[in-house]
């Protein structure tokens, strides 16, 4: 009996000694492991003067409400916001992960379709009604939503009036116009003030895009498995609306995202025809203000389909589930960016978004009169056009297949034979496509 | 309580723990000791020569690094586009567009996989033109980048690619960070005149996976200039100051990389790094854990090891007090066990001794009183002779003849009967006879009376057990022909046998009975056999239970009970 209690006591002895051992080594070993990160949300966009910002101010705005919430923003190009992740992603290095990132709207399904499991499902968390439907339909895969949606891309002409009006046009005369009536006031603008109308830029081709939309059409067929260049009437259209402004010397050449940038910025082109997202851009000169005017893109003549209205770039937020703070994550941009209507009606103001929803007149500053544009009601007129806009299916693979057109255009551009062009870009782009 | 202790502290099983006690703390101390010099000057060897490893493959990288950006910057300079680019302002729209291309396709295949993002700038020596590889906008004026540092040691030596440090580059989202510029002038050779710059500009971050494998809690990476001024560390206080000065415990390794125009410092701090390695309550912990789980496990061990002979020094001790049934079980190591039997087998020794030497005794006593027994006191012999001689005178022929009757009888009952035990009749007859010669000789002053139950018959007493008895009440209880009674009671009760002689003599006191019972012998007297011979016979041969008792009265009288087990005839033949 005695002999018992004793073995009893030894064993409760051992007992506590190894789990207090046990607990000191796991203690060491996990002081080793510890780091200060484990408490901030990261943020990856691309912009400074549009995204980043936007960013940066929902921070500010977040941080006021929850002082304790660190979230830091990381400027980092688009390619390289994907690359980056879809590292991370494929070696596992969740802690190295961002919390938040911008998806823009052309390569999501790419990403969505590899890496679905990685993202925060938001249909629940988010009310998709608001949003526009072509928007929620890209930030989706299948019945499940993943992004929300930031900024749509509804494309426009913005112009200096002060130049088009030393040149003899009116504001007038920018309204409804089709390619050849631009080209036309280009040459004359061109004559008269010794700049040119547009940017182009050989590296990336937004313009292509924009008028094949606005045609009704795209690199690939609805199924978004088939390529669509041989024979795609819009597409050749486009590109022949894109040599003629080249050759006309219309549009100057420009390389990359800084000259395309600066050319409008320090007045070296009268207009740029782009998303609605460059508004933050061109206000970034304020020695401008006024000098600028919006109109409707130009259309195609000869294209029976073609509208006033397309659409480039736009992007949405995306939360990864395996990051270090994925649950923090989730609450700030689903506050910010999907419910905070007062946050989004100040980032029109500030940067001049076009909020991708249905009913843009939940916000009071939909209507307002921006002084930059003369007084023209800059969002409530981009909006409107949104709902004119082709749907198209972008595919997910639309700057792998524009890479494969960059490259067959320029040769196009000497020999002239647009139509092989289109048969080599269709076999290169078939291949890519297909998965 | 003090001498407790004492033994506690002398005895076999302190001993033996406290041995374990203090070769367990030897063993721990020591081998950790040893332990830990050795893994000390192991771990010293071993980590050193592994950052050291580690260390040269920055070097190799940060090497191949240089020569893949020199590969860049040659592709730049061989490049017609970017010549045509920078050079030429004839170019028409068309050109201008295709040459761009060029560029970038140019540009992108001399990359290396790893500097995929690099941020390029190329700037015209006009002014006029540059090219920014990333999706950015540039924040200074062309003017403010041509005057930097970078800008001016590539112009001043046009051959070298040249590497600076710099508080913020010309980007808007490097302007505010700490870089390393990497900057080569494009010039033509044999004019040498500087048609363009290079300008690769490398944040810390980029920096930081070259090293970032390298750096671990105990170990810094620097990366000093030409200034001595450290550019890029791991050590973020240190970026912009001198080296520090690093104490004994460090391990400095120091790598000219020539290229790039500066050392590269790969610091561990050893001292710190084991420190961490040995944690020395862990170490504590461990070794106390071990130590209380064998002490406990030893002191359960040598408690049952040595039960046995604690259970032998326990018996020993019962021994001291004349104790020698307690027998050892055979149990525990065979040394104990052998001990135990040996024991067992002396206490088995001494009890047949002891046995032997009572039996002996008993024997011996039982002889004595057999012998007592059997003899009859000549003298009385002599007197009832005499007596009857008296008679003869007196010519008392019934009497006489009476008398002799009653002699012989007495004789042959006591001589001639070898029987040991004889029924209650037979006794009385003899009692009878003894009192009738008393009469004859002494008067019939001292009357018997007999009050003996029907039962007890046939029992069986000893023989000539009553007639001390009643020779002592004729003898003392009546004095100077006093005249009295003697009765003599008999009856079975409660399976005994009790017999009773009473008499209302002088009586006496309590001490001159005991007096009586211990021993006095009378000449006078039939047998030799005395009161005190009595008690002991009867326990001799019934047992401790039995025997008799004297109350007398001094001057009322005495009774004498004595008790013995109810046998009848038949049933103790065979004794």
């Amino acid at each position: 009996m005695k002999s018992k209690k004793r073995i009893i006591f030894i064993l409760i002895i051992l007992i506590v000694g190894i789990f207090a051992g046990g607990c000191l080594i796991k203690h060491c070993f996990d002081s080793g492991s510890k780091n200060n990160k484990s408490n901030r949300i990261v943020i990856w966009t691309w912009d400074e003067t549009f995204n980043v910002k936007a960013a940066k101010m929902a921070v500010n705005e977040y941080c006021k409400k929850y002082p304790d919430v660190e979230i830091v923003v990381e400027t980092k190009e688009r390619e390289e916001i994907l690359a980056d992740t879809k590292n991370m992603l494929s070696a596992g290095l969740y802690d190295d992960l961002p919390d938040i990132i911008m998806i823009e709207d052309y390569d999501v399904q790419a990403v969505l379709s590899a890496y679905e499991d990685e993202f925060v499902e938001l249909t629940g968390k988010v009310n998709k009604e608001k949003f526009a439907d072509y928007k929620t339909k890209v930030c989706s895969r299948g019945e499940s939503m993943y992004g929300i949606p930031f900024d749509s891309g509804t494309a426009a002409l913005f112009y200096r009036i002060d130049i088009l009006n030393e040149a003899g046009f009116t504001e007038e005369d920018m309204e409804n116009l089709n390619w050849d009536e631009y080209i036309e006031i280009g040459k004359t603008v061109y004559e008269k003030t010794g700049i040119p109308m547009l940017t182009l830029d050989p590296t990336d081709l937004p313009l292509v895009r924009i008028i094949m939309q606005s045609n009704g059409s795209w690199y690939v067929k609805m199924d978004g498995y088939k390529a669509n260049i041989e024979q795609n009437k819009a597409l050749e259209q486009a590109l022949l609306v894109f040599r003629k402004l080249l050759t006309e010397e219309i549009g100057i050449s420009v390389n990359g995202w800084n000259e395309f940038i600066s050319a409008f910025q320090t007045g070296e082109v009268a207009s740029v025809i782009t998303g609605g997202w460059i508004i933050s851009s061109i206000k970034a000169n304020p020695e401008q203000e006024g000098l600028w005017r919006v109109a409707q893109i130009p259309i195609v003549k000869e294209n029976p389909n073609a509208v006033a209205a397309s659409n480039v770039g736009g992007s949405a937020w995306y939360v990864l589930k395996n990051s270090p703070n994925s649950k923090k994550a989730t609450d700030f941009v689903v506050e910010m960016f999907a419910e905070n209507d007062e946050f989004i009606n100040s980032l029109i103001e500030e940067i001049g978004i076009l909020p991708a929803v249905k009913d843009p007149s939940i916000y009071s500053n939909f209507d307002a009169l921006d002084p930059f544009f003369g007084g023209q009601q800059v969002t409530k007129f981009l909006t409107m056009l949104t709902k004119d806009i082709p749907i198209v299916n972008y595919g997910s693979k639309t700057y792998e297949i524009e890479d494969i057109l960059e490259e067959e255009f320029q040769k196009a551009l000497l020999d002239d034979d647009m139509e092989q062009c289109l048969i080599n870009t269709q076999i290169k782009a078939q291949a890519v496509v297909r998965e | 309580m003090k001498k407790k202790l004492r033994d506690y502290k002398n005895s076999f099983y302190f001993r033996i723990l406290l041995m374990v006690l203090v070769g367990i703390s030897i063993t721990a101390i020591t081998v950790s000791f040893v332990v830990l010099i050795m893994s000390k000057s192991a771990f010293n060897k071993t980590y050193t020569k592994s950052q050291e490893k580690v260390f040269d493959r920055i070097e190799k990288e940060l090497n191949d690094f240089h020569e893949s950006l020199l590969e860049v910057v040659n592709a730049i300079d061989t490049s017609w586009a970017f010549r045509l680019y920078l050079n030429s302002n004839e170019m028409d729209n068309l050109q201008a567009f295709q040459n761009i291309h060029q560029m970038e396709a140019d540009l992108e295949k001399s990359k290396s996989a790893n500097m995929e993002r690099l941020n390029i700038l190329v700037l015209s020596a006009d002014k006029q033109k540059h090219y920014l590889s990333r999706t950015e906008t540039i924040s200074v004026s062309d003017e403010e980048i041509w005057e930097s540092k970078a800008v001016k040691l590539a112009v001043e030596e046009p051959e070298v690619i040249h590497y600076s440090f710099s508080e913020g580059a010309y980007t808007m989202t490097t302007k505010d960070s700490d870089v390393i510029i990497v900057s080569k002038a494009l010039y033509y050779q044999e004019r040498e005149e500087v048609y363009g710059v290079v300008l690769a500009t490398l944040t810390m971050e980029d920096m930081k996976k070259y090293y970032d494998y390298f750096v671990t809690e105990y170990t810094e990476f620097y990366l000093v200039g030409d200034n001595d001024r450290v550019f890029c560390s791991s050590d973020k206080s240190s970026v912009g100051n001198k080296l520090p000065s690093f104490s004994l415990g460090h391990t400095v390794m120091k790598r000219d990389l020539n290229y790039l125009g500066c050392t590269m410092y790969g610091v561990i701090d050893s001292q710190h790094a084991l420190g961490k390695l040995y944690n020395m309550s862990l170490l504590i912990i461990i070794c106390v854990a071990i130590g209380i789980v064998m002490l406990a496990v030893g002191s359960i061990y040598t408690r049952q090891t040595i039960r046995p002979l604690s259970q032998l020094v326990e018996k020993m001790s019962t021994l001291k007090e004349g104790n020698f049934t307690e027998y050892m079980p055979l149990s525990g190591t065979s040394e104990v066990q052998e001990l135990a039997s040996t024991y067992n087998y002396m206490l088995d020794d001494i009890q047949n001794y002891i046995k032997e030497l009572l039996r002996i005794q008993k024997e011996k006593r039982k002889s004595e009183i057999k012998a007592l027994q059997m003899q009859i006191n000549p003298h009385y012999i002599y007197n009832t002779l005499a007596s009857i001689k008296w008679l003869l005178y007196r010519n008392d022929t019934d009497t006489i003849v009476k008398t002799m009757d009653a002699f012989i009888s007495l004789l042959r009952n006591t001589i001639s009967n070898a029987d040991e035990f004889i029924t209650v009749e037979q006794e009385i007859r003899n009692l009878d006879d003894y009192i009738l010669i008393n009469h004859v000789r002494y008067g019939e002053a001292v009357k018997v009376e007999y009050f003996i139950s029907n039962g007890c018959k046939n029992c069986l007493l000893p023989k000539l057990l009553i007639q001390p008895f009643i020779e002592n009440a004729f003898f003392h209880a009546f004095p100077d022909g006093k005249s009295g009674t003697i009765q003599i009671v008999m009856q079975v009760k409660d399976n005994n046998l009790e017999i009773k002689v009473i008499d209302d003599g002088v009586g006496m006191t309590q001490e001159q009975a005991q007096k009586i019972t211990t021993g006095e012998s009378n000449k006078e007297h039939f047998t030799g056999i005395g009161i005190n011979n009595v008690q002991d016979r009867i326990k001799l041969i019934y047992g401790k239970e039995y025997g008799l008792v004297i109350d007398s009265v001094d001057g009322v009288g005495t009774s004498v009970t004595i008790k013995l087990p109810a046998r009848e005839k038949e049933n103790t033949d065979e004794e």
